[in-house]
Parts: structure tokens; sequence; C-alpha cells
């Protein structure tokens, strides 16, 4: 299934910025009002854009709501969630330690009946039933998106990175089963590690992944280095979501862009849109380019 | 020059004890490295251990940390329980010649943190603590402008730590002062007192306010003013309870009599009079890539260089002593709080 090419981010609306958390804190005051955000998605959808990626951020739910009240929007927009909001999940860790994390977490599902018999065994039911526990934390965690049209499901940079590092297979395994059997959508994955990613996928067997990862010209959250992970997009059978196009900001679209067209396997952009001259500028630049997928 | 007989040069058996974020984080960070493997965790909650086991089976789990090291043969241990649990383990690995690193902080006092230290004088190990904003691109690079003296005789300071995780009664160890040895203090800016112990030397006179408002055991606010034995002096303030602040922040601002600098978790200001112009560095221009990213490239670089040290025989240059020099900082403003008045390092 192939994704849109265009995605528009969401980090700007819910206050994560990695260039600045000071132009975080603006942005917050300015997106608190939901209309804002509902223009910037309605804008972007005018000059073509069709893919919006959103995480599992405690405004989700308030955003998809917003959304679902404009027909055109809600019927015509593909959206590529990304789960779970680890930030979330560390915040409620640090106030209410591991296990009250988890109990808060699965609170939404408590009206399901899966998760009822889970917890009819207690927290002990963990022992037996770790998958258990991880598919009705993706069924919570995409509650937001119920009715939507949903092209692929991104797993956290943060899980994806874990199971990498504790070399997890079965946890890989599980996810790409249960997102493709119970949402009908491309299982994909955020990593800050593409090139050890994309060879353990290879040695594991997975093909043709679908991975958003870091590509920016000065190598901005690209590890272990620049040069690896374009020898890596290069050398394997791979379709990349590209973040961090402009490196948090730091890079003006113009040389942003130029790098990445001579880049192989990129199918899509994720990009950050918080204003209409802002979504200009980068149609501008993405829609000139020859031999790109124009939208 | 680490004293000790023991091979460090092949695989590195590595265990974790305590499964909390930090836990899993280092045990992800430790797995990921060319020649170190995790082979055991500790935790105490069986709901926390069968969570692991069902992700990596291949990992042994222990309920008790005496367990598993008597039972695994560890060339290294990292200690990630809550504060109050730190130095236990960490005497057992001294007694045990293992090297060990212990998160942030060392302890829950400075009487906690002396048995340990007392025991690393008697036995010398290789250890390390979890001070991780030193490896930071941005805090390391002001390290180096602050020493290179460009900024001239330093003057003043300000700086603070604030993070929006606190609006209602807290829930778990944090909270209780018994386990945590105190509130956004000990468990938080422990990290910011440590850039300024780094920074500027060490710290002569301590007057220290705090305030709770949301917890009932411990501090949700702290306000100081401490001065540094070459005669600096400045201000440090800290908070979890204050809003939209998505991420823990520190923010330094240094004044010299030749020029200033501001140095933040995102980027350093530079200020240098004859200059007569701003140079800012943001974390994009400081970015190296790192083997492997998890939660952070200064994790990465934080467990390399326990690892490079215990490897070259070579003392991490963060070890227990530094990690008690913080903790006394903490202490005296904890004393002078509740005493009113300023507290002499000397007398702590």
């Amino acid at each position: 299934m192939s994704i849109d090419p265009i995605i528009l981010g969401h980090n700007q609306f819910v206050g994560v910025d990695h260039l600045s958390q000071d132009r975080a804190r603006d942005r917050i005051e300015h997106f608190s009002d939901t209309q804002k955000i509902l223009d910037v998605i309605s804008y972007f959808y005018e000059l073509g854009g069709r893919g919006m990626m959103l995480s599992t951020h405690q405004r989700a739910t308030e955003i998809m709501r917003a959304i679902n009240s404009e027909t055109t929007l809600s019927k015509n927009m593909n959206f590529y969630p990304l789960i779970p909001y680890a930030q979330g999940y560390i915040r409620r860790a640090n106030e209410m330690g591991m296990v009250g994390m988890l109990n808060d977490v699965l609170e939404p599902a408590s009206t399901s009946t899966k998760l009822k018999i889970l917890l009819k065994g207690g927290i002990n039911i963990m022992r037996k039933d770790f998958l258990n526990i991880l598919s009705t934390l993706i069924d919570v965690e995409l509650l937001p998106f119920k009715g939507f049209n949903m092209k692929a499901v991104f797993l956290h940079n943060v899980l994806t990175d874990l199971a990498l590092a504790l070399k997890a297979q079965n946890i890989f395994e599980f996810y790409m089963d249960y997102i493709e059997d119970n949402f009908g959508a491309t299982p994909a994955f955020g990593t800050m590690n593409f090139a050890t990613l994309i060879k353990n996928f290879e040695e594991w067997g997975f093909k043709k992944p679908l991975i958003m990862a870091s590509f920016n010209k000065i190598g901005f959250q690209m590890n272990p280095s620049r040069e690896e992970c374009e020898r890596c997009l290069k050398e394997y059978d791979v379709d990349v979501l590209a973040m961090s196009t402009l490196a948090s900001g730091y890079l003006k679209p113009k040389e942003a862009y130029e790098y990445l067209y001579h880049l192989p396997n990129i199918t899509s952009y994720v990009v950050g849109v918080s204003s209409r001259e802002h979504a200009d500028e980068i149609f501008r630049h993405i829609n000139n380019r020859e031999g790109f997928r124009k939208i | 020059m680490i004293a000790g007989d023991r091979d460090m040069s092949g695989l590195l058996k590595a265990g974790v004890i305590g499964m909390g974020k930090m836990g899993i984080l280092h045990t992800g960070i430790l797995n990921s490295l060319q020649g170190v493997e995790v082979k055991a965790l500790v935790d105490n909650q069986d709901a926390i251990l069968n969570f692991i086991k069902g992700a990596i089976p291949a990992i042994e789990t222990y309920k008790d940390y005496r367990d598993m090291l008597n039972k695994e043969e560890l060339d290294l241990v990292y200690i990630t329980t809550p504060t109050s649990l730190h130095t236990r383990p960490a005497i057992e690995c001294v007694d045990r010649q293992i090297p060990f690193f212990v998160e942030k902080p060392l302890g829950v006092s400075t009487a906690d943190c002396l048995n340990l230290v007392n025991a690393v004088k008697r036995n010398p190990v290789a250890n390390m603590v979890g001070y991780s904003k030193r490896f930071v691109d941005t805090f390391s690079k002001a390290k180096e402008i602050i020493a290179s003296k460009d900024l001239g005789n330093l003057i003043y300071f300000n700086s603070s730590m604030y993070v929006s995780q606190l609006f209602t009664k807290g829930k778990g160890w944090r909270y209780k002062k018994e386990s945590s040895g105190g509130g956004v203090l000990n468990t938080l800016a422990a990290h910011l007192i440590d850039l300024l112990l780094w920074y500027f030397g060490d710290i002569s006179l301590i007057e220290g306010n705090v305030k709770s408002f949301y917890s009932k055991d411990v501090e949700d606010f702290v306000h100081s003013y401490l001065l540094f034995e070459k005669g600096f002096s400045g201000y440090l303030d800290a908070s979890w309870s204050v809003r939209n602040y998505r991420l823990p922040e520190i923010r330094i601002q240094v004044e010299g009599d030749r020029g200033m600098l501001t140095v933040t978790d995102d980027y350093l200001k530079v200020y240098i009079d004859k200059e007569g112009s701003w140079k800012t560095y943001y974390k994009q221009d400081l970015f190296n890539g790192v083997d492997f990213d998890l939660g952070g490239p200064e994790y990465t670089r934080e467990d390399k260089h326990m690892i490079e040290s215990i490897r070259a025989k070579r003392e991490t240059g963060m070890d227990v002593f530094d990690g008690l020099k913080v903790q006394k900082i903490i202490e005296g403003i904890y004393v002078s709080a509740s005493n009113k008045r300023a507290v002499d390092v000397v007398a702590l």
C-alpha cells in the first residue's frame, strides 16, 4: 500500500520542538485554540495535502473530534497514528510508578470485554499474557482514530528502538501481524537508528518495511552517522518516510529539499506546518521538484 | 588508575538492578553496545519482572539483587532503583570488586552516601554516578567556554530547572522523603547542582528556601543562593510544578567581567565584550551521531564513557566522591531552609 507523499506532522500543534522549548511554548499558546489547528489542516488540504500524522497526545481526541466536524477532511484525509505518545507514559510513570502508569493507561479500555477478562486476573495476568497486554495497549492508543482512514500505524521511535536494542524480533512480528490483521493498515516504525534497524530487519527477513527516520543535510538525529544512513538507504529495499527534514527548523526548505531529492527510496516526507506562509513555501519547493510524485 | 586484576578486554556481562524507566533505558543501551551484554535484571515487583520475561525471554530475572550477584558472574552492575536503595547494592559491588554505575542522585542523605564512599575508599573499584547532563552537547560546550576563561573573572550566575510534572498529590517513591531523599531538589535539580559544581568548583556557603504545595512529604519548589569558594555567587530555582515545561529544562546564565553566556538543553549563547557580538550554538550545530540512540544521545555517551573507563582501568571522573559533593549541597539547602539561616558547607 502506498502512503501519501506529503504527511502533515503534529509536533507544532502539541508543543514539541527540537530547536527551542521557548518556541514550543509560544506554539502551545497559539494552538491552544483547536480552531487554529483545524485552519492549518484545512489549508494543507487545499494545497493538496492528504496525509496527517498524529501522536496519541492527550489532545489527539479533541483534534480528531474537530476534524470529524469537517466532512471533507474526515472523509478524504488519511491518518497515520504514531503510538504511543511516549512522553505521556514517562510523565505518568514519574507521577504514579510503573504499575500505576499501566493501570492508568489501560483505563479507557475498561469497558472492553478483553480487558475485563485480563483484569479479572489482576495485575498477575501480566505473568502469562505479555502480548495480550500489548495488544490492549495498541487498541487503547488507536481509539481516537476509530472510523477514520488509517493507511499506516507507526510505532514510536522509543519503543521501536527499545525492542531493537533488546533484539526482540518477536515483538516486531507481533506488532506487524496485529496492525495488519486488526486495523487493515500497514505496520510502520519510527526510529532514531535507521541503519541498525534496517540491517536487523533484513536479517529477520522482513520485506520492504516502511520506516520513518530522520534525513537532513546536517545529519541531525542520524545515527550512527549521516554517511551510514545514506549508505543503508541505497543498499536496502525499504520505503522511508523522512522526518526532521528541516532539522527541526534549523534548515531553510530550499537547501533541505535539494539534499533530499538526491536520495533514493524516500517515498514521503513529514512536514511541520504552522502557518499558511509556511505551508505555501514548503509546497512550492516540493511541487517544483522534477520527477518527484506531484500531489 | 583503578586497581584490580579483572580482565575487562572481552565481552562484558552486565546486570541491572531496578527496572523503572532508567533501568529499562540503560538495559537497552548497554545491550546495543558492541562488546556488552545484559545477562540479568532485578526488580522486586512480579508484574514488572513478568512483563520483561514476556518481552525478552533470554535475560535472567531476579527478585533480590543478592541472588543475582551470587549466581551471575558479572563484570558490571547498573543500579537504577529508587534512591533509598542505591547505596546498599553499591556497597555489595564494592565488596565483590565489581565496577558499578549508580543513577543520580547518589543517596537520600550525606550519611547514606558516606557509607558507600568509605567503602570505596577502603576498597577502590571503578564507579560512576549518572549525572548525564554532562554528556549533553550544549552543556559540555559551555564547560569548555567557562574553562577557557573567555568570559574573564566570573561575577554572577542564575540558574533554573523546571518541568511540568506534578499538579496533584504524587504517588510512588519519588514523593516519599524516606525513599527519595527529597522532592524536586534531590530527585531532579541534583542534575543542575552537579553542572554548577562541574563548571565552577566547590561551594562554601548556602542559603535555601523550600516550599511544598502539591506534595505532603517533599518540596515542590526550591530557591537557593550559592556562594562558591572562588567568591563567585548566584541563584538556583527549581520546580516540578510549573506549567508549560513538557520536558525537564535547565537554564544557566553566567556573567563574567569580559562576557556572558546562557546555556539550556537546546542552545548555548555566548557574548564576548571585545567581539561585540553573540555566538549561538544550537544542538543541531553541535550534534554528532552515536552508535545507538535510545532516549537521547547523552545516555549512550554516558554508558560508553563507563564502559571505556572500566576497559582502560581509568577513573570515570564522575564517581561517588562527586556524588557526595552534590549530596552535601542538597543537604545544605534543606538544613538552611529548616534553620532559616545560611549554612557553611564545611560544617556539613
